[in-house]
């Protein structure tokens, strides 16, 4: 077609055409999602915590000034000080380094967890609500049953029950491969409790996901894009996916720190990562019989748990803020 | 003026044919359990309609009157319940899935809502290339200088290709969704209430360019509107519709100058007048709300809300009947004055 | 017929001839409103003067972002949240209510001024009966007991055109149509027999056929209340068809006021010239092109130095571009009635 024929009559007088008014300020939706995330103290607060554990946890064996297992019996249960700065435990472990280690722990199996509640929930949801009818009832049911039980009594009784049944299936890779990693006790501890959380922590992306399609099934700039030609495939890669990233990313965000929390209570019962492995939970709980006497047993890692899950949670509200168009106006 | 012609004879001058579409929706539940049985909302009941290249067709009612439904089955956007829809001589509902998204190029929709029709997440430019990367129309090397050029043929400024909706005004935003429609060279295009959404003043740009695009790009348009000013604009032939039915179908300065059936009437009638002008409004108003589809009036539809109802109007539906050449009309008080010729 | 609601003792139809004596039931002044955002400070109002005298349907006129709205929320006292009126008064019967409490205006929205919506899905309860909303204001404001405001409630459902009001009395909004739920708004509106009556574009949402009965539902409600009225919509069909005198705006200010007639039929400002221009018609040359306006309205956040409509105006000069034309006689013979702010008025 000739388009170049065609002279619209209402370009704005002095060629300005329609639009103009706003050229000064372009800025993409990811633009003006940084923009107000950069502009929210608490979001940048939580980011930048968030950066220094990520920093500390990578580079925890070269910033530990001893080795987390390495054990003093000429400095039990010092209290803070120069060599020390976080004083030394009951088997004169320096705390400093195993605070160090128990963040590596922590941010490990927090990724573990929320990438892969994150992939199962996005699979679930999205199946789901595309297939609706009696499968997404199923699937709502069974969403709705997980979450009806206490998570962290489900995550125990799960990792209580598991447990055997991973070691066994370690021994017999272990039979098959020969890999070393299949015998150790922490290794294995890690991934029931991996296992575990994900069991509970894959309903909550799977719900908002199967929800967020559901609406955007009905939004008439899919069927737009429908009605241009495309097929199911065109439609989910280049619209759903880039809507529903946004909420994702917040609720990958806060179920991050929620997994750190959980695999700590975990621990802290006794239940999670085993000794020698460095967890704060674990550390909180063999603290506990001495916090009387010597309190910055818990204080150090409770403490650094504290401020690490705040920081992911300000920085989760603060991507909600600045990433869901919804609850922007408010 | 509408030639009921027959589509599968090869007449190529009527490309889009409609014969005794049904298009009926699952309602609430008629009881209170979820296994209860649906009712049936008949949006769109039996209609029949021919659109001639080049011409446009207005389609005009009130909300639930299922002309939105019409356009939407014509596309396939919403399958029909029965009926034949023929687009250029094929029949759209016996098409494989994959001969319709290959069809689609070549007739289009423009929407109402300019905000909830363009993904917010997607550039503007995006949006307008979209059915040109999906039927692989054009090649990457090409693909600006394409999107440019239909920027500028909608009035937008080619600059902005990678702005988002929500850095447009309302109107712009339906230029974007124009210019979205034009991609892949249609030759027939459904706008479905495409300036109810927009201000006083942009209405009447949009208007300007759907005449001027429609004129350079030879289109054909189903032009569904609830205003009678809007489509006398833009139509050659006008169809009213109340509740899934087409009451009277004419040529526009044929259907102003003397519409034939009591609705039509009264839809003129409703139209504001000055208060100076020389016969004011309030020589016909109807009373009540149109009835709910899923429920409609025994006999005809529009009985319950006629002036000029008789025994016989709730009883039996009229059937759309040529009173005029070129003129139809469903109603006793024309179809038996026909008769009686 | 429709009893007048609160005003006891008027005789239907007096009104309109009453009203060029009485003083008028509003009186806005300068009004000026602002909203302070992200980007620095909105002047959403801006000298907006206006009076209705009883009886009296003015319209409020223009397109999205005109600032009507934003004035109909000014005259109830309910801007949102960070608007505030800057500067200006608005005398509500002969009271300044801006200058009252909260406590005080709280009192007033009802007997005084009341408000239609667009919406009325949004604008009634849906957790409380229809006939309750209508009737708890009657006791709240006129001390009526519960029996005898229940009353009321019915016979004013039964003004409105609610057939059958007595069972409507205790439905929900949901169980009612859409011009049946918008009467029922206009029903809760009118039940302490408001002074002032604001319709804010009452039937754009309405079919054509329904928007009809709500024109002459409130054409009957003012010839028998008197109550003033003011119209805000962006048709220009329904202001002409209403409205004795209209008020046209373009980015928050008033650019031309008169009588409808004289304004619609000879405008003096370019803006209206175009909105009239751009106004589909049901008759008249069908082939030509729409007058349109060209362009878009200007962002309030980043007005023109001069004249607002400066950049679309095909008639400006430059003069527009530099200095904003106060509202003045449009010196057409028709002194202070007809106003228009634009530098070309005496041309």
């Amino acid at each position: 077609m000739d388009t170049s024929t065609i002279v619209p009559a209402d370009i704005s007088p002095g060629g300005a055409p329609a639009g103009a008014r706003r050229a000064k300020r372009s800025r993409s939706f990811w633009d003006d999602a940084w923009y107000k995330f950069r502009h929210n103290w608490a979001g940048m607060a939580g980011l930048t915590v968030f950066v220094l554990l990520c920093l500390a946890a990578i580079f925890a064996k070269q910033i530990a000034p001893y080795d987390y297992l390495e054990q003093d019996w000429t400095a039990i249960l010092q209290p803070p000080s120069a060599a020390h700065i976080m004083g030394t435990d009951d088997l004169g472990r320096d705390i400093f380094s195993r605070v160090l280690m128990g963040g590596r722990t922590a941010l490990m199996v927090a990724m573990a967890i929320s990438l892969t509640g994150a992939i199962v929930g996005l699979l679930v949801g999205a199946f789901s609500a595309f297939a609706g009818g009696k499968v997404d009832a199923l699937v709502v049911w069974v969403i709705d049953g997980v979450m009806t039980f206490p998570a962290i009594w489900l995550a125990a009784f799960v990792s209580v029950a598991t447990a055997p049944a991973l070691k066994n299936l370690a021994g017999s890779l272990y039979n098959a491969t020969g890999w070393e990693f299949l015998r150790n006790e922490v290794m294995i501890s890690y991934a029931v409790v991996v296992f575990a959380i994900g069991m509970i922590n894959w309903t909550w992306p799977a719900r908002l996901v199967r929800s967020q399609v559901l609406s955007l099934r009905e939004r008439e700039f899919i069927e737009a894009t429908l009605a241009l030609g495309a097929r199911p495939r065109w439609i989910i890669m280049k619209h759903l996916v880039p809507n529903v990233l946004g909420s994702m990313i917040v609720l990958v965000t806060l179920s991050f720190g929620n997994a750190m929390l959980f695999e700590s209570s975990l621990s802290y019962l006794g239940i999670g990562i085993r000794p020698p492995g460095a967890s704060w939970g674990a550390m909180i709980f063999q603290g506990m019989s001495k916090v009387r006497t010597h309190p910055y047993l818990v204080l150090a890692p409770g403490i650094t748990l504290a401020v690490v899950v705040l920081a992911l949670q300000f920085m989760g509200d603060a991507l909600n803020d600045a990433l869901n168009p919804k609850s922007r106006n408010k | 003026m509408i030639t009921p012609g027959n589509p599968a004879s090869g007449l190529d001058d009527v490309i889009v044919s409609v014969r005794g579409l049904k298009t009926y929706y699952p309602g609430p539940h008629k009881g209170f359990w979820p296994w209860s049985g649906r009712l049936t909302v008949k949006a769109v009941d039996d209609v029949s309609l021919d659109i001639r290249r080049g011409q446009t067709l207005g389609l005009v009612g009130e909300s639930g009157c299922g002309k939105t439904t019409v356009g939407r089955s014509l596309l396939q956007l919403v399958r029909p319940t029965a009926g034949e829809v023929f687009f250029e001589g094929q029949d759209l509902r016996k098409l494989k899935d994959d001969e319709l998204y290959a069809l689609r190029k070549r007739m289009q929709i423009i929407f109402q809502d300019p905000y909830a029709s363009l993904d917010p997440r997607a550039t503007v430019g995006f949006t307008i290339s979209e059915g040109l990367l999906i039927h692989k129309l054009t090649s990457p090397a090409e693909l600006p200088d394409r999107v440019a050029d239909l920027m500028t043929t909608v009035g937008l400024n080619p600059a902005f290709e990678n702005r988002y909706p929500h850095e447009f005004s309302g109107g712009q935003r339906q230029r974007v969704g124009i210019a979205r429609a034009l991609a892949t060279n249609p030759t027939f295009i459904v706008g479905d209430e495409p300036i109810s959404a927009l201000d006083v003043s942009i209405q009447a740009q949009i208007i300007n360019l759907l005449r001027t695009l429609r004129d350079q790009l030879h289109l054909t348009m189903l032009f569904i509107s609830h205003d009678l000013r809007a489509v006398r604009y833009l139509s050659d032939d006008v169809a009213v519709m109340y509740l899934g039915k087409i009451v009277e179908m004419a040529g526009t300065d044929e259907l102003f100058a003397s519409p034939l059936h009591p609705y039509t009437q009264a839809l003129l009638g409703s139209t504001p007048k000055p208060s100076w002008s020389a016969d004011p409004a309030e020589a016909v108003m109807l009373t009540g709300d149109v009835p709910s589809p899923i429920n409609p009036p025994q006999g005809c539809y529009f009985s319950t809300r006629c002036p000029r109802v008789m025994a016989r109007c709730r009883e039996a539906q009229p059937a759309l009947v040529e009173a005029q050449p070129g003129h139809k009309v469903a109603c006793f008080l024309l179809s038996d004055a026909v008769n009686l010729v | 017929m429709i009893d007048a609601p609160s005003v006891k003792g008027f005789q239907p139809g007096t009104f309109a001839a009453q009203a060029r004596l009485e003083a008028p039931v509003l009186d806005v002044r300068d009004l000026q409103v602002q909203y302070p955002t992200r980007e620095g400070i909105v002047t959403a109002l801006d000298g907006l003067s206006m009076q209705v005298k009883a009886g009296e349907i003015v319209g409020l006129v223009g397109e999205s972002g005109c600032g009507k709205s934003t004035a109909a929320l000014s005259f109830m006292r309910l801007l949102p949240k960070p608007g505030r009126i800057a500067a200006g008064s608005i005398t509500l019967d002969g009271r300044d209510i801006l200058k009252l409490s909260e406590r005080e205006m709280r009192g007033l929205r009802g007997p005084s001024v009341a408000m239609i919506f667009q919406d009325a899905l949004t604008a009634l309860d849906p957790t409380m009966p229809v006939g309750k909303q209508i009737a708890e204001p009657l006791r709240l404001h006129k001390g009526l007991s519960g029996g005898a405001a229940r009353a009321r409630a019915i016979e004013l459902l039964g003004q409105v055109g609610i057939p059958d009001p007595e069972r409507r009395f205790g439905q929900y909004s949901h169980e009612f149509s859409g011009g049946m739920r918008q009467r029922a708004m206009i029903a809760v509106a009118l039940s302490c027999g408001p002074r002032l009556l604001i319709a804010d574009e009452p039937t754009t949402a309405l079919d054509v056929t329904v928007q009809r009965q709500i024109l002459r539902l409130i054409r009957e409600l003012r010839d028998t209340s008197g109550a003033a009225v003011v119209y805000i919509t962006h048709d220009v069909g329904v202001v002409a068809e209403l409205c004795a005198r209209v008020i046209v705006m373009y980015a928050g200010r008033a650019v031309e006021t008169g009588p409808t007639q004289r304004v619609f039929t000879a405008p003096a400002h370019p803006y209206t010239a175009g909105l009239l221009g751009s106004t589909l018609e049901l008759t008249g040359d069908r082939s030509l092109p729409l007058n349109a306006i060209p362009g878009l309205p200007p962002e309030l956040i980043d007005l023109p130095a001069g004249c607002a409509f400066a950049p679309r105006c095909p008639l400006a000069v430059r003069q527009c571009q530099e200095a904003r034309p106060a509202l003045e006689a449009a010196g057409d013979g028709h002194a202070v009635d007809h106003q228009v702010a634009c530098w070309l008025r005496e041309a």
